[in-house]
Formats: C-alpha cells, sequence, structure tokens
C-alpha cells in the first residue's frame, strides 16, 4: 500500500474515533439524573431534614458546580432573549437569578424590575427566616410553574406595609404576560470553557473523570479490572480456539463416523444453552464433586498465582460458550470447501483426502474464519462478564454490573469507551489482516 | 404455507415441542390471571428450604424465603413470556417495514425536488426557531388542542415535502433521491456494534428497572435481524417475474405486499422468530440473573437461578428452574428447525 492510503486510512481511523467518542458524551449526557448527585432522584428524598425544591436545587447546584457540569454543553448554544434580558437585572450566579430569569419569561421585563425594587426594599426589613422561606418559595415557583399562590399566601400572612407592597406588586406582576418575542432563541457562542471542550481535553490526557460511588478515579478502577477480564478471556479464547480447531478438522475428515454426529449434536444442543446456566453448571458440578475455590494449589505455599481455581474454571466457561458456534462454523466453511474444483483437482491427482484437506481446504476456510474470529472476540465481553459475576471475579464484567446497578455514571461511561475502542481496534486489525492474507480484498 | 400441509409433515419432537410451549403459555395466562387479582407470592421462612416431593402442598419444595417453588417457575413463565413474545413481534414489525422498505425504495427509489427539499429544510428550520414562542403562547390551551395541533402541523410539513403531484409539474424539475437503503445499513451496523446483552444492560440505565421497560429496549435491539432477513428476501424478490408482473398490472402497494411478499417472507421471517425467542428466553433470564433490567418484586427463572448459586445443596433451587428454561428454549428451537426445513422446501426462490 502507499503513503496516500495509508494516510487516509489513519484519517477515517481518526474520525470514526472522534465521532464515537462524540457519541459517547452526547449519549452520556442523556442519560437521567446526569446532573444530580447519587440518590437524590429518590421518592423519599430530604437533605437535612429538608425537601423543598429550594434545597434540592441548591444541592443539585452545589454538585454540579464540583463536578463541572454547570458548563454550557457546547461551543455554541441557544439561550431564549428573555434570559439575556434577566441578566440586566440580576448576576447569573446569585440565589436569585433563577427566579427572576423565570418572572421575566413568564410575565416580562418591565414587571419584574418593579417587583424586584420592592423586593430589595423588603429584604432590608425582614428577618433572615423570611427571607430564606420567600425565596425558597419563589425558587420553587420558578422551578414547577405554579399559581404563584404559595408566595402571596406567606405575604398576606405577614403584616408590614412592605409585605402589603410586595404582594400587590407580585400579584401585578402575574397580571402581566411576557411579550412572545422574549421566547425567540438566541444563538450564543460559550467559547472553549465548555463541557465538551474539557471533556474530550480529559479524555485525550487519560481523565476520564471520579466514579460517584467511591470517588476513585475511573481509569485506575478499570485498571484494576481490565487485567482480570483479559486474562480470562485470552484463557477461554485460546482453549477455544485449539478445541475448535482439532474438532472441526476431525468432524471434517470422518462426517460420517457415528462420534462425529454424536459430537454435532451435542455442539447444537451446547450452543443453545445460555451462557449463565453452563457457567452454573460447571460452578456447581466443581464444588459438588469436592472441589473449593479458595485454594490456590496450583502455586507453591506462601507465594500467591494469578491462577486461581475460579480463573480457570471460568476460562473453562468461556471456552465452553464459544466451541460449539466457532467449531460448526468452522467445519461448515471446511465442508463448502469440497464443492470446490481445486478441492476435486487435488484429489485427482491422487493426495489422500487429509492431504488435500490440510494443504488445499484449510488455507482457503481460514479466511472467513478470521472474520468469525473478529466478532468472536467483540462479542467475548458479554461471557466474560457472565463468568466473573458467577465466580466473583473482580473485572470488568462485574465492575460494569455493579456500577449499571449503583448507577455510577462516569465508570458506566469510561467502560463503553474502553469496549469501543477495542472493537474499533479489532475491526481494523481484522481489515489488516484479511488484506494481507487474502491478495483478492485490494479495497482496504 | 398450510396449516393442513404443516399438519402432515409435524412428527412427535416437534408435537411435544407444540405441547410444551402451549404448556408455557398456559402458565403465563394463569400467573397473568393471578397478578391481576393481586396474589403474591406468600414468603414463609419456618418452611424454607423443603425438598421437593415430600408435602402436597409444595410438590416442587420450597426456595429460601419458604415460597413455593411451583408457583415461583409458574410466575416466571409468565416473565420470560412477557420477556420474549411481545417484544419479539413488535421487532419483526419494525424490522419487516425497515427491511422492505430499505429493499423496495432502494437508494434511488425515493426522490425529491430540490426546491421542495429547500421549502421544507426552511419550514423546519423556522418551525424550530419559533418552537419556544408557540410553546408559551398555547400553554394555557388543553392538551388535546396542542396535541391535535402539532398532529396537523406535521401532516402538513409531509404534505408539503412528499405530495405526488408539485405546482412545477411539467418543467424538468431537478430531483435528488434519499438513500434510504444506505441509512439502514449504517443504522444497523452502529446498532450492531455492541454485543446484545451488552447493549441491553447500557440500555436499561436510561429508564427505571421495570417488565414494560425492558420489553421496549428488547424490541429496539432485536429489530436488526427481521430487518435484515426482509431486506435480503425481498430484494430477491423483487427480480422474479411474478413481482415485476404485479408491479406492471398497477396492483396496489398493499395488495402486493400481501399478495406476493408475504407469502414468501414468512416461512423465513417464522424460522427467525423461534430461534430469537429461544435466544430471548436465555437474555431475559440472564438479565433477572444479573440483577439488571427487573424490579425486585417480579419474579423470573434467571433470579431463582442466581439466588441457588449460594445454596448448591439446595438441587431443585438449580435443577428445576434451569429444566423451564432449557425445555422452553430446546422447543422453540426444535420449532425452528422444523419451519426451516419446510420454508425452504415450499419456498419459490429456494
Amino acid at each position: 500500500m502507499s503513503l496516500p492510503t495509508w494516510s487516509l486510512q489513519a484519517l477515517k481511523f481518526l474520525v470514526t474515533l472522534w465521532l464515537t467518542i462524540s457519541c459517547v458524551f452526547v449519549v452520556s449526557r442523556l442519560l437521567p439524573n446526569a446532573n444530580t448527585p447519587l440518590g437524590l432522584a429518590d421518592a423519599d428524598l430530604a437533605v437535612y431534614g429538608l425537601s423543598d425544591a429550594a434545597t434540592l436545587e441548591r444541592v443539585k447546584a452545589d454538585y454540579r458546580q464540583r463536578r463541572g457540569y454547570h458548563l454550557p454543553l457546547f461551543y455554541v448554544g441557544l439561550g431564549a432573549r428573555g434570559s439575556g434580558l434577566a441578566e440586566q437585572l440580576e448576576s447569573p450566579g446569585s440565589p436569585d437569578y433563577p427566579w427572576a430569569e423565570a418572572a421575566v419569561l413568564r410575565h416580562g421585563l418591565e414587571p419584574t424590575r418593579q417587583f424586584r425594587t420592592q423586593w430589595h426594599a423588603w429584604e432590608q426589613q425582614a428577618s433572615p427566616e423570611e427571607r430564606s422561606t420567600l425565596r425558597s418559595r419563589l425558587l420553587t415557583w420558578a422551578q414547577a410553574a405554579e399559581t404563584g399562590q404559595a408566595v402571596a399566601s406567606f405575604l398576606q400572612e405577614s403584616a408590614t406595609s412592605a409585605s402589603k407592597t410586595l404582594l400587590a406588586s407580585w400579584n401585578a406582576l402575574l397580571q402581566k404576560r411576557a411579550p412572545l418575542h422574549y421566547h425567540l432563541p438566541v444563538l450564543q457562542w460559550h467559547g472553549t470553557d465548555n463541557l465538551y471542550h474539557t471533556w474530550l481535553g480529559k479524555i485525550l490526557q487519560g481523565d476520564l473523570g471520579a466514579s460517584t460511588l467511591d470517588y476513585q478515579p475511573v481509569l485506575s478502577k478499570i485498571g484494576e479490572a481490565v487485567g482480570l477480564s483479559a486474562m480470562l478471556g485470552c484463557l477461554g479464547l485460546a482453549t477455544a480456539l485449539l478445541v475448535s480447531y482439532l474438532a472441526g478438522m476431525h468432524l471434517a475428515q470422518h462426517p460420517a463416523s457415528l462420534f462425529a454426529a454424536v459430537g454435532r449434536h451435542f455442539l447444537y444442543l451446547l450452543d443453545s444453552i445460555p451462557a449463565f446456566v453452563i457457567t452454573l453448571g460447571v460452578f456447581g458440578l466443581y464444588l459438588l464433586l469436592g472441589g473449593a475455590l479458595d485454594s490456590p494449589y496450583l502455586a507453591a505455599p506462601g507465594e500467591s498465582s494469578p491462577f486461581t481455581p475460579s480463573l480457570l474454571l471460568g476460562g473453562l466457561c468461556v471456552a465452553l460458550f464459544l466451541v460449539p458456534h466457532l467449531t460448526l462454523q468452522f467445519y461448515g466453511t471446511l465442508v463448502h470447501q469440497n464443492s470446490q474444483l481445486y478441492y476435486r483437482t487435488a484429489l485427482a491427482k491422487g493426495l489422500s483426502s487429509a492431504t488435500v484437506l490440510r494443504r488445499h481446504a484449510l488455507p482457503n476456510a481460514l479466511i472467513p474464519s478470521l472474520t468469525l474470529l473478529s466478532e468472536v472476540i467483540i462479542g467475548l465481553i458479554s461471557g466474560v462478564l457472565v463468568v466473573e459475576v458467577t465466580f466473583s471475579l473482580p473485572g470488568l464484567g462485574s465492575l460494569l454490573v455493579k456500577s449499571i446497578l449503583a448507577a455510577d455514571y462516569p465508570t458506566v461511561v469510561g467502560i463503553t469507551l474502553l469496549l469501543l475502542l477495542f472493537r474499533l481496534g479489532v475491526t481494523q486489525l481484522t481489515d489488516l489482516a484479511l488484506a494481507l492474507a487474502d491478495p483478492r480484498i485490494k479495497s482496504v | 404455507m398450510d396449516i393442513r400441509q404443516l399438519a402432515e409433515r409435524i412428527s412427535g419432537k416437534e408435537k411435544l415441542a407444540l405441547a410444551w410451549l402451549f404448556l408455557f403459555t398456559a402458565a403465563a395466562v394463569i400467573a397473568q390471571v393471578q397478578v391481576g387479582q393481586g396474589q403474591q407470592l406468600l414468603a414463609t421462612p419456618e418452611a424454607a428450604y423443603l425438598p421437593p416431593f415430600v408435602s402436597m402442598d409444595h410438590p416442587l419444595g420450597t426456595d429460601q424465603l419458604g415460597r413455593d417453588v411451583f408457583l415461583y417457575l409458574l410466575h416466571g413463565c409468565r416473565t420470560s413470556w412477557l420477556l420474549a413474545i411481545p417484544p419479539l413481534l413488535g421487532a419483526t414489525a419494525m424490522g419487516i417495514v425497515a427491511g422492505t422498505g430499505a429493499a423496495l425504495l432502494g437508494n434511488t427509489g425515493l426522490r425529491i425536488s430540490v426546491t421542495r427539499l429547500l421549502a421544507g429544510g426552511m419550514a423546519l428550520t423556522v418551525l424550530v426557531y419559533l418552537l419556544p414562542v408557540i410553546k408559551f403562547w398555547w400553554q394555557d390551551w388543553p392538551t388535546y388542542l396542542q396535541i391535535a395541533l402539532s398532529a396537523a402541523g406535521a401532516l402538513v410539513l409531509l404534505r408539503l415535502l412528499f405530495s405526488a403531484k408539485g405546482p412545477e409539474n411539467k418543467k424538468k424539475r431537478k430531483e435528488i433521491a434519499l438513500p434510504v437503503d444506505e441509512a439502514l445499513q449504517k443504522l444497523i451496523g452502529v446498532w450492531a456494534s455492541f454485543p446484545k446483552l451488552l447493549l441491553l444492560l447500557l440500555l436499561t440505565l436510561f429508564t427505571p428497572f421495570s417488565v414494560v421497560s425492558l420489553m421496549v429496549w428488547i424490541a429496539v435491539t432485536y429489530w436488526i435481524l427481521p430487518a435484515r432477513v426482509a431486506r435480503a428476501m425481498v430484494l430477491q424478490l423483487r427480480q422474479e417475474p411474478y413481482y415485476e408482473t404485479a408491479q406492471a398490472l398497477g396492483i396496489p402497494f398493499w395488495r402486493t405486499f400481501t399478495h406476493y411478499l408475504w407469502p414468501s417472507l414468512q416461512g423465513t421471517l417464522l424460522t427467525n422468530f423461534c430461534f430469537a425467542a429461544s435466544g430471548l428466553l436465555g437474555i431475559g433470564s440472564t438479565l433477572a440473573y444479573l440483577g439488571i433490567g427487573l424490579p425486585a418484586d417480579v419474579p423470573s427463572w434467571g433470579k431463582m437461578l442466581a439466588t441457588a448459586r449460594f445454596s448448591l445443596e439446595a438441587w431443585w433451587l438449580i435443577a428445576f428452574p434451569a429444566l423451564f428454561l432449557l425445555t422452553s428454549i430446546f422447543s422453540l428451537q426444535s420449532l425452528g428447525h422444523f419451519f426451516s426445513s419446510t420454508s425452504r422446501s415450499n419456498s419459490v426462490t429456494k
């Protein structure tokens, strides 16, 4: 391949990479409660004994600030015209900004300005408790499009003159209706200080954020888990490849024998049993036959070996998931070669059927098997996941399940990114290997 | 495919499979009636871990909370049925629509004039721009009026884009083709980039755990294979002379579909349905086994197997749910093999 082709390939790969990462970002922002701390969506929630909307909003705002989620989502964004007008009254950081913005958007700038003047006059003479109560009611009103009855009834209860004027101006505010053009969207330029930019920059530096569960860096959590999963996967895959190769060759050499017929039926049967039932069967049989999971008997006493019984059994299970599919497909492609002309020619030249199979059919059967292999490797993680959960192995799969159950989004996003990158790498390598193995494929 | 013809070919194995699936469905219906009446599985901790075949009250024994295993498995039938059959029906319908549409329209079948595309694009942009204003404007109106107005607006927009005769009909129009087939292939490529189990695990994050949301996610995950099958079949069928005849005769699309395409599609889709359903029984149980997707109070075979792995001495907590699960899976598989062999011998395209 020439240099331009190579650079074009590399460029294509980079664009795919960028698209993948950006898609993960968009989807991760769509997760429910992506902007709230853990547990804040629970039905029976109370923070410090309080459960009003304003308190919850304060907790959420604090969380967003700490996590950097308060930044605008993208370089450009759409904002309502009215929000820009509200910024003339209140700076966006102030605690009164949310209700001022809602009031401007719903009832117009002028009445809101008048109400705000009265509010400042009232604030001078009110006690701190009154002030915080009214503010929290205003914030509730701003959040949940209510009629404003809660604010009015609070003001009616206190009898001071400032309250009365404030009530009058509140009612005047509610009477008015904002002009329609306040709701026209306006394009806003946020610059590089946005969530997407910072997120992408951190990812490029290898920072995936911190888990919401235990505040550990996600990257170190994944790093601890990935080794075990890789070992499990490689162990299972290597065993499965060896067994499938031998079994496929045997089935193709003796297609009519009783053993082959029984074997094929057994493989079909094994192929349709769900992975977790196989794992559970291996697990149960091993324990019932007197095995123990906590004795690393392969290691000399005093030193710990990575090859614990759990890992070996897990590898066996992964191999059992893969062997039927791999063997049957490999056998199918081998049999398919039987009808090819070159096969018959080789037989006619007087070669034994075993030699023809090995020297002529096998190289041709390996090329479709390469595509199959890449699919199997990509699908490996779901088998590994089931094994890890059953044997309580601290790998990537059990980490994913744990994070999903705990709604630990940063970890889930990190693992998803890793798996997508893994998939991208495997497909690229397969394309490359196919191009090297089969000169007929020139498109790569 | 004729029912009578099928009945002649059916053998003992398939009869057994059909009988089991019938019992499975009946159990699901019974459990649904019981759930509808508000009956729940009673936990009696003092009767926990009763072995099977010793008590008349609990023929299959009790589990770690003293719940009757037989009743639990019956309710598990309902969950498995709900997680396999309705989502798969929905997925197959989606797949047929997408696959047939992509195959018939191809990359050049759906043409649209440039002026109209520009006009439609402009209208859409203006609509999106005005959307917040409209929302504020009609916020006090009743909901049905809002829905009716939006539907009318969408219809007008679609009519503007896709109506058969345009005002500039006489002139030579500039047209561009919408690549429907390519779009579907791209979508399938993206959707199939993850193993199904993993995709389901991630999708469950977007909704609270419940049977209905899991059903929706399963349907959304499983439409790919029916779409591929329908697309491949229709691509083949549209080359056949009888389909071209139907086109030349001007038979309306719906009748072409039901009388010319569907008879050849149904066998393959039925086969695919059986195999996918057997796979889905496994996937539904796997999700329950992992503890993801189903709420805590919904009984499932996978959950029983998950808790049973901590108490292997109670062999009946593994043996019976596994037996139910595997029998259902093998029944569906044998039916799938049966349908695939009959549809292959009946097919016009072979």
